[in-house]
């Protein structure tokens, strides 16, 4: 498999660690419910079809991404930079 | 009367050639990592300007400017400098230390060059990445693998001449990985005329 | 008339190539070269095979059979080859099942023949063909069930012996291999008339064009045939054309090698034989090359395979592939029998006849299974004078050691008995497109074809001639050409396309043929193969259905099919045709298994490449390494890092005396250790501060610059995750230490939590590690020997630099260091950090300066005793199980904070005071020993697990106690000191009664510490 890495182009899979599931993220507060904080700690869906995933560019840039894979054919219909998405994120949430 | 510490060298510094391809460790170099801090990339790369008279790269590449100091991009918003020894790259870059992360990295990296006319078949044999002329040129930058080892990689010129940047600590895994790769020889595909 | 027989060449060794009757393209016969194939010597050509040269030596027996030890000789020509797979070389590079039809000749080849004893002609298992009964479809599971115990201790050494392939070699592989990374615009499998048409086409593009061939000539089918392209023989075309594109620039070749895999992203896999065909490798070349290759576009122009016809006894040697005869008389100038019949199912098949008549062959009968005649039949009737038999069959064959005769079932049903010496069978051809289907995409059934043709291409794959269902070589010729100007126009090149060479066209017109004789006919009842390669016959494939095994995956699982060093190649679709029979179903529904890579077999060797041995994984080597190897250490691996493990000395005779003096020196005087090896992170930034409270469990904000401290971090599942002591260097500078096994990790996760979970932090990491060679100086003398070291600007008293500072200095008169007084001994103790590559002078200096102090290195055993004495968490206590509270650090967690576990690591379970927490552990009875890994039980109890109530983590024999000690984690551990638990150590089947105590063993104050 290869990724488009956002900063270093097209690269083979040996240079990625794959992390999981981008659609959860942390919440806000530690004082946040138990339930919250065990949904983003433990709990994965597993689609069929068009996932956002993190992946780490660890031998290369060291970029964390967010790549869009189908789980059923590996296809790769996007890759950005993580941080791009966490700032939009926030900053949609800030606003 | 002090003790002098008398520095080693991470790899022998003795040349290796095979099929017409020579592996010998680069010279040691100052060094200094640059990164930049939040929102402050384009301050940086002014006072860069500025001071030694070059663009810093947004693309994995590497300039020099004409005092011979390599700015060699390293990950988005930062650069590893590389100079002569008595640049004192440092204290000229102190001035960034309010918008950017100065780091030493002057022994944290071993540089191995690989040159001959088959460097880039032998390079092949570690490097994952496409070295062929049209994708990768003299002066582009590869942060990428050799073999199981990350390194920043950098073509010289187009004889083709190659210089891995290694951690020391891997750097004669390296060059034993490297001289390796160099007696298998040329690969029919890639015969040298 | 005289028939062959095993075995010309007399027993003098003369070399006498009795069926070499003609001249080959492929093979120079003006050099003779010699071989041995069982013992015999025999002499062949450049060029051969070890397949074409048994059979010009008019060696027909090449083996036996899997499962019943049929004699068995060469079917095929190429890389199908199910039945001739022997051992090739001998000793070390001794190599089991190499397919004899694709094996290159050399001078001197030894070759064997294996799953047979005493020998090829007279095998003892061959009485496994009368009990075959017992080794029908499914005889696995249905005959060795039970009693369990047999299978280990009699079945499974009886079917390995009986049922084996050959012998692997006893040593270690002598060769070696490589690996290598390529890229292109267009790949090129095949250089068949598609294939190199398609490479002419888009080679004059400009575009990066490779090309691969399994084969060491240029040309596929067009070596086996006798049309002509372009006003030449299609050989001689194809290596025009390999010339031409020898001269394209941007063009590479490479011949031997078999692209063997489709990986995701336009990813390939192939392999290179690039010394296979000499005796040896020249000193360092690699046996084989492994290429990962990354194509734009991919061309898939690899041909087809013929089938075999199902009859009964089709396996006797002698019977072999229409397409194959004509590879050995037209390539090789071999011809492989003296009288035959000719057997097929389409015209391809009966053009056999015409170039067995040319070699000088008698053909003795034509039989054909359509029962309309084509002109073609009556062509090569009237040309070889054979008998033709329209809607005929093979009924039969004769031969134990070879075929003799072969009954021929008319039309009319009238059968009669026909002497001859080869068989030459044509069931049709497959396209050969497993490259296509690599990524799951499904071939598709064509009804005209009988075979299954490439269905939907993954993406940037292209299919072309014979491998795309196109057989006629104009017709391949133009489909490459199509194929090579699209693929490389889709890289951006375009293309002019030069007019096709001229071609003779070849007739197909295929009928269905999945068995020779009607289904209801009852003289089904020879063994009619279909694998045989596994011993798979028509009436397994019948059983299966009977039994209910109709998916083609469940019929593959259940008979064997398919499976082994040729998966199937000749067999699957005679299979899956006969499935669909049986079940009244089409073969388009009944459809086909999944191929998967390799199309060929890869040897382990190319797949580690050169990472093996030693090589396995990088080394990383300290800044002291080379010294400490002067000093006689002994080295340890710490993930990729080799570490001193212990400094012996003349007279110690066992590594605990080493490692107690070591542990000696130190409490009484001074040592050093190299801990380069602890992950180093320089942090900085605005938010550095704020940035080590996330990832921290405890306060960082009013850390003194000038200062460190021990921070911990947990997992974001509240368990504990890495230590280390982290210092600030300046306002906005901090220097991280990590554990040495999580180095690696702990930037990825910095490097996660900073863009991905908290953005909006102004900070900014790098690893130095590899920076800065750091010695730990540690002893109550150490400062003493700092102050030879350390420039005297630089106050070191113990006012001035207590415990946990941090500075930069300079030492040897201004170089500049580090200094950190940190201690994991708990001695007074220091570490000084230098550039690395001042590490080897910096390990000279401490030996010269201290000296006078009784200075002496220690390695990491030393170094895990002291740490077990001081009661320092280390791996085995922070084993990812663990928890803050745990470890005794549950008063570290801020609550004033967020930080990564926070919130899981206040679970009530994590934080139950019945938890095992740390404790230390001594043996009541001194002198007994502790075992990590012991379980911790309440004293009198059981060794049940019930009873278990925590485990040792680190145990060692302290010289500082002079006993042994221990850390633990007992059940509400904290509140039990005093009490005395049974260490009960499964695997020694021991019971040691231990008492509780303070995990702080040494100097539970710190006065050592603060000294």
């Amino acid at each position: 498999m290869r990724l488009n890495c956002p900063c270093c182009g097209p690269r083979g899979l040996e240079e990625f660690t794959y992390r999981g599931d981008a659609t959860v993220r942390r919440p806000e507060s530690p004082t946040a419910p138990a339930q919250d904080w065990v949904d983003y700690v433990y709990l994965r869906d597993n689609p069929a079809g068009p996932h956002r995933e993190l992946w780490y560019h660890g031998a290369g840039c060291r970029s964390w991404l967010v790549v869009t894979r189908d789980t059923r054919t590996h296809a790769i219909s996007d890759v950005v930079r993580a941080v791009d998405v966490a700032r939009a994120d926030k900053e949609g949430a800030g606003s | 009367m002090p003790e002098v510490l008398h520095p080693r060298d991470a790899v022998s510094p003795v040349p290796l050639t095979a099929h017409g391809v020579t592996l010998r460790a680069g010279a040691m170099r100052e060094s200094v990592s640059l990164a930049a801090f939040r929102g402050q990339a384009d301050t940086l790369r002014a006072f860069v300007g500025k001071e030694f008279d070059v663009d810093l790269p947004d693309t994995p590449r590497s300039v020099e400017n004409a005092d011979g100091i390599t700015f060699i991009w390293a990950g988005p918003n930062q650069w590893l400098l590389r100079a002569a020894p008595g640049t004192d790259l440092l204290t000229r870059l102190s001035p960034c230390a309010a918008f950017a992360a100065l780091t030493a990295q002057g022994d944290s990296r071993t540089a191995l060059e690989l040159r001959g006319p088959g460097a880039r078949a032998i390079a092949a044999k570690l490097v994952p990445v496409d070295l062929h002329p049209r994708a990768f040129a003299a002066g582009d930058v590869a942060l990428t693998l050799a073999g199981h080892i990350a390194v920043i990689l950098r073509q010289v010129d187009d004889t083709p001449c190659y210089e891995f940047l290694v951690f020391r600590s891997l750097a004669q895994s390296l060059h034993h990985e490297l001289h390796t790769a160099m007696l298998g020889g040329i690969p029919q595909a890639d015969r040298i005329s | 008339m005289k028939l062959l027989r095993q075995g010309k060449s007399s027993a003098s060794g003369d070399p006498s190539q009795s069926m070499r009757t003609t001249t080959g393209n492929g093979i120079d016969t003006s050099r003779t070269i010699h071989f041995t194939f069982d013992g015999r010597r025999y002499a062949a050509h450049p060029g051969d095979t070890l397949a074409s040269a048994l059979l010009a030596n008019g060696v027909r027996l090449a083996g036996r059979s899997f499962k019943y030890h049929r004699p068995r000789g060469i079917l095929s020509a190429g890389a199908e080859e199910p039945n001739a797979l022997v051992e090739l070389r001998t000793g070390a590079r001794r190599e089991p099942n190499s397919r004899a039809t694709v094996t290159e000749l050399f001078d001197g080849l030894e070759a064997a023949s294996q799953n047979r004893w005493p020998s090829l002609a007279m095998d003892a298992l061959g009485i496994n063909g009368v009990f075959s009964p017992v080794f029908t479809a499914g005889f696995y599971y249905k005959t060795f069930m039970w009693p369990a115990a047999f299978w280990e201790k009699v079945y499974e050494p009886m079917i390995r012996r009986a049922a084996g392939l050959g012998r692997a070699a006893d040593e270690a592989d002598p060769d070696i291999y490589e690996k290598a990374t390529t890229f292109c615009d267009v790949l090129v499998v095949g250089t068949g008339p598609a294939g190199l048409a398609a490479a002419l086409t888009a080679g004059r593009t400009g575009a990066r064009v490779l090309v691969c061939e399994q084969d060491s000539l240029p040309g596929g089918r067009l070596r086996a045939e006798h049309g002509e392209i372009g006003g030449m023989p299609g050989w001689q075309w194809a290596e025009q054309a390999m010339d031409e594109l020898r001269q394209m620039p941007e063009v590479r070749i490479m011949t031997r090698t078999c692209v063997f895999g489709t990986y995701d992203g336009g990813t390939y896999g192939a392999l290179e034989r690039v010394a296979d065909h000499v005796p040896t490798p020249a000193p360092d070349q690699p046996r084989q090359r492994l290429w990962r290759i990354v194509a734009r576009h991919a061309i898939v122009a690899t041909g087809g395979i013929e089938r075999p016809i199902v009859f009964p006894n089709n396996d006797r040697p002698g019977i072999m592939l229409a397409g194959a005869v004509r590879t050995y008389i037209n390539r090789f100038g071999v011809t492989p029998g003296q009288r035959a019949i000719v057997y097929t199912n389409n015209d391809d098949g009966l053009r056999t006849a015409r170039d067995l008549h040319r070699a000088g062959a008698t053909i003795a009968a034509i039989v054909d299974a359509r029962t309309t005649e084509t002109p073609l039949a009556r062509d090569m009737a009237q040309l070889t004078g054979a008998k033709l038999f329209m809607g005929g069959a093979i009924a039969d064959t004769y031969g134990r050691l070879g075929i003799h005769a072969a009954v021929i079932r008319e039309h009319s049903g009238l059968t009669q008995r026909v002497p001859c010496d080869l068989v030459a069978m044509s069931g049709g051809w497959n396209p050969e497109l497993s490259l296509t289907t690599h990524q799951r995409t499904k071939p598709v059934y064509d009804e005209t074809l009988c075979a299954f043709v490439p269905g939907t291409m993954p993406a940037g794959m292209r299919s072309a001639g014979v491998a795309n269902g196109t057989f006629a070589t104009p017709d391949c010729l133009r489909e490459g050409t199509t194929c090579g100007q699209d693929a490389a126009q889709a890289c951006g090149f375009s293309a002019t396309v030069a007019d096709l060479p001229a071609a003779g066209t070849e007739s197909y017109a295929i009928v269905p043929l999945w068995h020779a004789l009607p289904l209801d006919r009852p003289a089904r009842t020879g063994k009619a193969f279909i694998d045989f390669q596994n011993d798979v016959t028509a009436k397994d494939v019948r059983l299966a259905a009977i039994e209910g095994f109709r998916s083609v995956e469940h019929l593959k699982r259940y008979t064997t099919l398919g499976m082994a060093t040729d998966q199937g190649k000749t067999a699957n679709v005679n299979a899956l045709a006969q499935m669909a029979e049986q079940t009244g179903s089409s073969i388009a529904r009944t459809g086909t298994t999944m191929f998967r890579p390799p199309v060929q077999p890869v040897a382990i060797g190319a797949l580690a490449g050169a990472a093996r041995g030693r090589h396995f994984k990088p080394d990383r080597l300290t800044p002291t390494h080379d010294w400490a190897t002067e000093q006689g250490a002994v080295f340890t691996a710490n993930g990729l890092w080799h570490r001193a493990q212990w400094f012996p000395r003349p007279g110690e005779t066992h590594w605990r005396d080493t490692v107690n003096r070591e542990v000696r020196t130190v409490r009484t005087a001074v040592g050093f250790c190299d801990v380069t090896t602890l992950g180093k992170i320089d942090i900085q930034g605005p938010d550095a501060a704020t940035f080590l409270e996330r990832v921290y469990v405890n306060a960082w904000r009013r850390l003194p610059i000038g200062r460190a401290r021990y921070g911990l971090m947990l997992r974001e599942d509240g368990f504990a995750y890495d230590d280390g002591t982290t210092a600030r260097l300046g306002e906005n500078h901090y220097v991280m230490t990590t554990t040495t096994a999580h180095a690696g990790s702990v930037m990825q996760h910095l490097e996660l939590c900073h863009q991905w979970l908290w953005p909006e932090l102004d900070v900014r990491f790098i690893s130095v590690t590899d920076e800065w060679a750091q010695l730990a100086i540690a002893g109550p003398k150490s400062r003493d020997v700092l102050r030879h070291i350390v420039d005297p600007a630089f106050d070191i008293s113990n006012e001035a630099f207590g415990y946990m500072a941090a500075a930069t200095v300079t030492i040897c008169g201004g170089q500049e260091a580090r200094l950190f007084r940190l201690s994991f001994s708990g001695e007074l103790a220091y570490e000084l950090a230098v550039p690395a590559r001042f590490g080897d002078a910096l390990a000279r200096l401490l030996m010269k300066v201290g000296a006078p102090y009784g200075i002496a290195p220690y390695g990491t055993e030393a170094l895990g005793v002291m740490r077990i004495e001081k009661g320092h968490p280390a791996g085995p206590e922070l084993n990812g199980q663990t928890t803050a509270h745990d470890l005794g650090m549950g008063r570290m967690l801020s609550t004033r904070k967020d930080f990564i576990g926070r919130a899981m690591a206040a679970r009530p379970a994590l934080t139950d005071p019945a938890r095992p927490a740390l404790i230390g552990l001594v043996p009541v009875n001194a002198g007994d020993e502790l075992v990590a890994g012991g379980h911790l039980l309440p004293a009198g109890a059981q060794a049940t697990a019930a009873h278990d109530q925590g485990w040792v983590s680190s145990a060692a024999w302290s010289p500082t106690l002079n006993g042994w000690i221990a850390l633990g984690f007992l059940s509400n551990g904290p509140a039990r000191l005093g009490e005395t638990v049974m260490v009960h150590n499964p695997l020694g089947n021991s019971v040691t009664a231990a008492r509780v105590v303070s995990p702080v063993f040494v100097d539970p104050n710190g006065e050592r510490l603060h000294a």
